[in-house]
């Protein structure tokens, strides 16, 4: 690091929060929405700090030493990835490497600020205060040491922050290039065909065991090293253990400098012929004249935008949890969580672009109010192309789900099967009508290239959670209480569903232009405004 | 000494025009943004056949003129005809018959540039077989072939000019909106499009173009006008400057383009002691 770094780290630091506090002011009601998260992340973090606590309390209390605690902090540590994954968490676009070089920092110093910033991250900050928890639990109730404890608690989030960098900087690599998204694809559908079976039957054949030889390789992870460091047994099982998370550490260091630095070749680049009538052409092709330009360019923009082709690539997997990852349910209770996850998948399959059909535009969202057509039409093609790719991936969950339920045993039957394709016609159907209103009533600049970082606007958040809280909420309620012959006899009631669904999404593609008439200017104003070159 | 041309100053309210020879016809152009006056009753006539070149410090709202021109904004109030007809945001016919560089290029970054160009001309109406033609060989003559297997984003500056502009005249339109057209294209780029353009205009054809580059539009506009606040600053005929003849204003006499501009809209010559 260069001299005078954390001069200059710190107006970076303060920058970073003024600019969170800048975006929040900027709409009414926003500031107690930013309290109320604050508050909200604060009982989190103290919840998992109570987690964390209890855990070490429990391992004391059954002489486990530390085999709950090891695996409280797997937990953490998984969660942080998945939470990574989910919901984008990342530094801010106004911190990427490009938009630092304009400070006089040199390489090292940027790749630093980046990943201090980073750290900074609420997640960071929320599963942090967990892995305290258990610190100070276990100097507390298990004779541990909080000297050794705290910094074994900052080594573990340091590494899990770092795990999930290396590990966004690798799938942000594989989909950058055409044949590594495939292959990204073929990975992830074999994951998913074969994966979730695998597990759980070699969890069912091996039981306790499994659980116990996992544990001794645990011990060479972040979480096992944290955990040893907090239990303070012994200093070279201290020493040994802190040198191990340096190490982790150290390591993932190197590998995330070495993936930044690594620019895989361009297949894109080089002259040729141009090839006319490709397949986004032709597809448009079947929707008219007026509306194929639109949908071939809404097709394109939807299977080049990574963020979009992993959601649509990894919906079939969220449909197989239900089944497989589930074991221990009753059957009626797995089929109703089927079903509420056929519901979610359908709604959040694809969703960065179908609640906000503009956001990615940039400029070019200026087009559409000087070309010789109607803007809802660019709106309505967005919205189209966006439910046939999402039908498309959905259908192909359904055919894994039955092929899958057949191999494993599983009774299918005519009328299980169409209540699945109306739950998941109804929720498709739903969700895209859902998204033209949010696309023009709450709007935002979306980055396109930004795998990680691209947080939908609040109103079109809202719709997104709804879509997942709601329909699983309804499930875990109703999964012990209703039984499936009972569902089967109301068979056509997600039909019903499914023809209001798309009776009102039928609505909404006409009736949206008048709004979108009157927020035209606005729209543009917001989503060009930002990206002006 | 030059003798003083007869410059013919259109301010503020123009001679009632014969609408068969007039491409663009605005009156009390006017658009307020809340508490902004950003145009302010501006009225002005293009002739058919001619290159205007509509001039003005930043933020002077020819920006937000050509927007209104064009489709892009509504006006607050105050009427434009197009071509001898009303215009308006929703004249989609009218659209057709004109075409735009609008500000900020309004280019979709993720296309590449063959897909780009296609989808404006189908959205023109063009057929196929003209598309595939006239693509080939605007990126041909455009020196983007090379590079159109590049997405936009990845162009420069000035290749991604020369893509908005492709797709603006790739229909043939009556009348051609240019917004600051020139800036950041290379020389030889600059001189091909100034050639396009002349010819443009002496087919029977209309260009409205904004720019800072004044030496540009003192040797390619046939009329020029200043916006100032809003409002129309000056109006008059620039091509006898090339004739050595002078321009008039307040009594005044210019014989540059450049001269008038800044006696309209001031000229600043701050010092910078430090520098």
């Amino acid at each position: 690091m260069s001299e005078g770094f954390l001069k200059r780290l710190l107006p970076l630091v303060r920058l970073r929060y003024r600019l969170i506090w800048a975006h929040a002011r900027t709409g009414n009601g926003k500031i107690a929405l930013l309290f109320a998260l604050y508050l909200l992340g604060l009982s989190l973090a103290g919840l998992f700090a109570l987690s964390g606590v209890g855990t070490a309390v429990a391992d004391d209390e059954f002489g486990q030493k530390g085999f709950l605690a090891r695996w409280m902090l797997t937990g953490f540590f998984i969660n942080g990835i998945g939470m990574s994954l989910l919901f984008g968490v990342s530094s801010r676009e106004a911190f990427s490497e490009e938009s630092l070089r304009r400070y006089p920092l040199d390489r090292h110093d940027r790749f630093w600020v980046r990943q201090i910033i980073g750290l900074l991250d609420p997640v960071w900050l929320i599963l942090g205060m967990g892995a305290i928890g258990v610190a100070i639990g276990m100097a507390v109730f298990a004779k541990g040491s909080l000297l050794l404890g705290l910094p074994g608690a900052l080594l573990f989030i340091t590494a899990n922050y770092l795990t999930t960098s290396v590990l966004l900087a690798v799938i942000g690599l594989v989909m950058q290039t055409r044949r590594g998204s495939a292959l990204l694809g073929v990975l992830v559908l074999l994951m998913i065909s074969f994966g979730p079976l695998a597990i759980s039957l070699f969890a069912v054949s091996r039981g306790k065991s499994l659980w116990l030889a996992l544990d001794r390789y645990l011990k060479f992870t972040p979480p096992g090293a944290a955990t040893l460091m907090m239990i303070g047994d012994t200093a070279p099982i201290v020493f040994g253990s802190a040198l191990l998370l340096a190490a982790w550490c150290a390591l993932l260091v190197l590998a995330l400098r070495w993936l930044e630095a690594y620019r895989p070749a361009d297949d894109f680049v080089g002259g040729g012929k141009i090839e006319w009538n490709d397949y986004y052409d032709q597809i448009a092709g079947l929707f008219g004249r007026g509306l194929a330009p639109y949908i071939a360019k809404a097709l394109r923009y939807h299977l080049r935008c990574n963020i979009i082709r992993f959601s649509l690539i990894t919906s079939p997997l969220l449909v197989l949890f239900g089944k497989f990852m589930m074991p221990g349910r009753s059957r009626r209770g797995e089929l109703i969580i089927t079903f509420a996850l056929f519901f979610i998948t359908s709604s959040a399959t694809g969703a960065a672009m179908m609640l906000n059909l503009f956001g990615y535009d940039g400029a070019g969202i200026r087009r559409y109010a000087v070309l010789p057509s109607r803007m809802v039409r660019a709106l309505q093609a967005g919205s189209i192309a966006s439910l046939l790719l999402r039908g498309v991936m959905m259908l192909f969950a359904f055919l894994v789900w039955v092929v899958l339920s057949a191999y494993a045993g599983s009774a299918l039957n005519l009328r299980m099967m169409l209540l699945v394709l109306s739950i998941v016609a109804a929720s498709l159907f739903l969700f895209n009508a859902l998204g033209l209103w949010t696309s023009v009533l709450s709007p935002k600049v979306a980055d396109f290239d930004a795998m990680w970082n691209n947080r939908l606007s609040f109103g079109a958040n809202v719709v997104m959670v709804g879509g997942v809280v709601v329909p699983y909420v309804v499930a875990i309620v109703l999964s012990e209480k209703i039984d499936p012959e009972t569902m089967f006899r109301f068979w056509w009631l997600p039909a019903l569903l499914m023809i209001a669904s798309v009776a009102f999404y039928l609505f909404s593609l006409r009736a949206v232009e008048r709004t979108l008439r009157g927020r035209r200017e606005r729209l543009i104003n917001l989503i060009a405004g930002a990206k002006d070159r | 000494m030059n003798p003083t041309p007869q410059i013919e100053v259109h301010v503020p309210t123009p001679p009632a025009p014969d609408a068969k020879t007039i491409a663009i016809q605005v009156e009390s152009l006017t658009k307020r943004y809340g508490d902004l006056l950003a145009v302010d009753r501006l009225s002005l006539e293009v002739p058919t056949g001619s290159m205007f070149g509509f001039l003005g410090p930043n933020g002077a709202g020819k920006s937000t003129s050509i927007g209104c021109l064009t489709g892009l904004i509504d006006p607050t109030s105050g009427s434009i005809r197009l071509l001898g007809e009303s215009f308006s945001s929703d004249s989609i016919e009218l659209k057709r018959r004109i075409g735009v560089m609008p500000e900020g290029l309004a280019l979709f970054d993720h296309l590449y540039a063959h897909e780009f160009l296609s989808f404006n001309a189908r959205m023109y109406g063009l057929e196929e077989e003209t598309i595939r033609s006239r693509v080939e060989e605007l990126i041909h003559v455009m020196d983007l072939t090379s590079s159109h297997r590049k997405r936009l984003a990845e162009y420069s500056t000035g290749m991604r000019k020369k893509i908005a502009f492709a797709a603006a005249i790739i229909h043939r339109p009556e009348i051609l909106f240019l917004d600051e057209p020139f800036e950041s294209i290379d020389p030889a780029g600059v001189a091909m499009l100034k050639d396009w353009l002349r010819r443009f205009v002496s087919g029977g054809r209309t260009v409205f173009m904004t720019t800072h580059v004044l030496d540009t539009v003192e040797r390619l506009c046939d009329d020029v006008a200043i916006i100032k606040a809003g409002r129309i600053a000056w109006r008059g005929e620039v091509a006898q400057l090339a004739a050595g003849g002078v321009l008039e204003s307040d009594g005044r006499e210019f014989n540059t383009l450049e001269s008038l501009f800044l006696h309209l809209v001031g000229g600043r010559y701050e010092k910078l002691d430090w520098l």
